[in-house]
């Protein structure tokens, strides 16, 4: 509960500061959402099985972010950058549909 | 394919079978799978969430920042263009009201002696000539319909076609509702093909006034006919010819001249 408050609140304050994104942070933006995105489902679906754990919830989320923006770096100056965000966008996709499907099968039991 | 490496095995295998980070279920059994408990934990959960409201409410933020700027110029740009066109007709219609004041003007003070009967006469062949009053009369109506998905009439071709309508005898001619005076122009500027400077969409309709049959005769026998012609093999180019008993087309905007002035006025 204190969680999604203070997930909405993060997201209320980002929306608030408006802050200008630097150019060269705006191909990792997306990402960055990505990978935010399978932080909370996860964090999500851990709590349901009853395993939730908040430094492995900001641990994964940190170094995934981390992690997936130098595979994009390392593809920018390689000249695959565009192809390897779509990897990193495809690879996180799986376990956020995953996540969510685990999720749904713990909430509705279908 | 068979073969199992126990816990997180591959980086592939690991994205299949369990999407759960294996982190959560480690961290459980260290605790002995009782649920993790204690400050650190409400600290680590409130600022790791608020961090990924953060991205997520940057993101947003970025994002709405962005598409809507491209759109708001985009909107802004096709309201100047509505507002251009709505002061061009107004000022078209002011133009023609104040023709007419002219020709009413011009009328009372020529006529009557045989010297401004002659010279009103004079006036009206030149404007005839000059296209700047609006005539009608029987004539023929061409229409020209690009086929196939790149354009392939060019503003050459109606050039040579529009050419061709007067050599065949056109004694007026307008292109998509646009009168052409003797200093229109018809070229292309990207995709749009401009008469006298104002766009004109597909079809193509052109019509000119002139003896219906002799006109066709002749209109055959030019480059521009069996330039279309072939057109139409090669390309699916629609281009059709009709007669029509009366045609009505529009003044001319006729250009000022720069630098011709009246003689005896310098």
């Amino acid at each position: 509960m204190i969680g999604i408050v203070a997930l909405v609140i993060g997201v209320l304050i980002g929306l608030w500061l408006d802050p200008t994104v630097p150019v060269w942070v705006q191909p990792y933006l997306p990402i960055a959402v990505v990978a935010a995105l399978d932080a909370v489902f996860g964090g999500v679906r851990a709590r349901l099985d009853g395993i939730f754990d908040a430094k492995v919830f900001v641990v994964s989320f940190v170094s995934n972010v981390v992690v997936a923006a130098l595979i994009v770096l390392l593809g920018d100056q390689l000249g695959v950058g565009a192809q390897l965000s779509t990897a990193v966008v495809v690879v996180l996709g799986i376990r956020i549909f995953g996540n969510a499907a685990a999720i749904r099968r713990h909430l509705f039991r279908a | 394919m068979t073969e199992r490496r126990g816990g997180d095995g591959g980086p592939l295998r690991g994205l299949l079978p369990d999407l759960l980070d294996p982190g959560y279920a480690r961290a459980a059994a260290r605790r002995g799978n009782a649920p993790a408990a204690g400050h650190a934990q409400v600290v680590a959960l409130v600022l790791g969430a608020l961090l990924i409201g953060l991205v997520l409410g940057v993101a947003a933020a970025d994002a709405a920042a962005r598409a809507p700027g491209a759109e708001k110029a985009r909107r802004g740009l096709i309201d100047d263009v509505q507002d251009a066109r709505r002061r061009t007709d107004g000022l078209s219609a002011t133009a023609g009201r104040l023709a007419a004041e002219l020709k009413v003007a011009q009328q009372r003070a020529l006529a009557g002696s045989a010297n401004g009967d002659a010279t009103l006469e004079t006036v009206r062949t030149l404007e005839q000539a000059a296209g700047a009053v609006a005539v009608t009369g029987p004539g023929l109506r061409i229409t020209v319909v690009d086929g196939g998905d790149k354009p392939n009439v060019l503003d050459r071709d109606l050039q040579v076609l529009v050419n061709g309508l007067w050599a065949s005898g056109a004694e007026a001619v307008a292109f998509g509702g646009v009168r052409l005076h003797p200093r229109a122009t018809v070229r292309q500027a990207g995709g749009a093909v401009l008469v006298d400077n104002r766009p004109v969409a597909q079809p193509y309709v052109l019509e000119a006034i002139g003896d219906p049959a002799g006109l066709h005769t002749r209109l055959v026998d030019t480059d521009a006919y069996g330039r279309f012609a072939t057109f139409t093999q090669v390309y699916g180019t629609r281009f059709t010819v009709e007669t029509v008993d009366s045609l009505s087309l529009p003044a001319g905007v006729a250009a000022e001249p720069e630098l011709a002035t009246k003689e005896g006025s310098r």
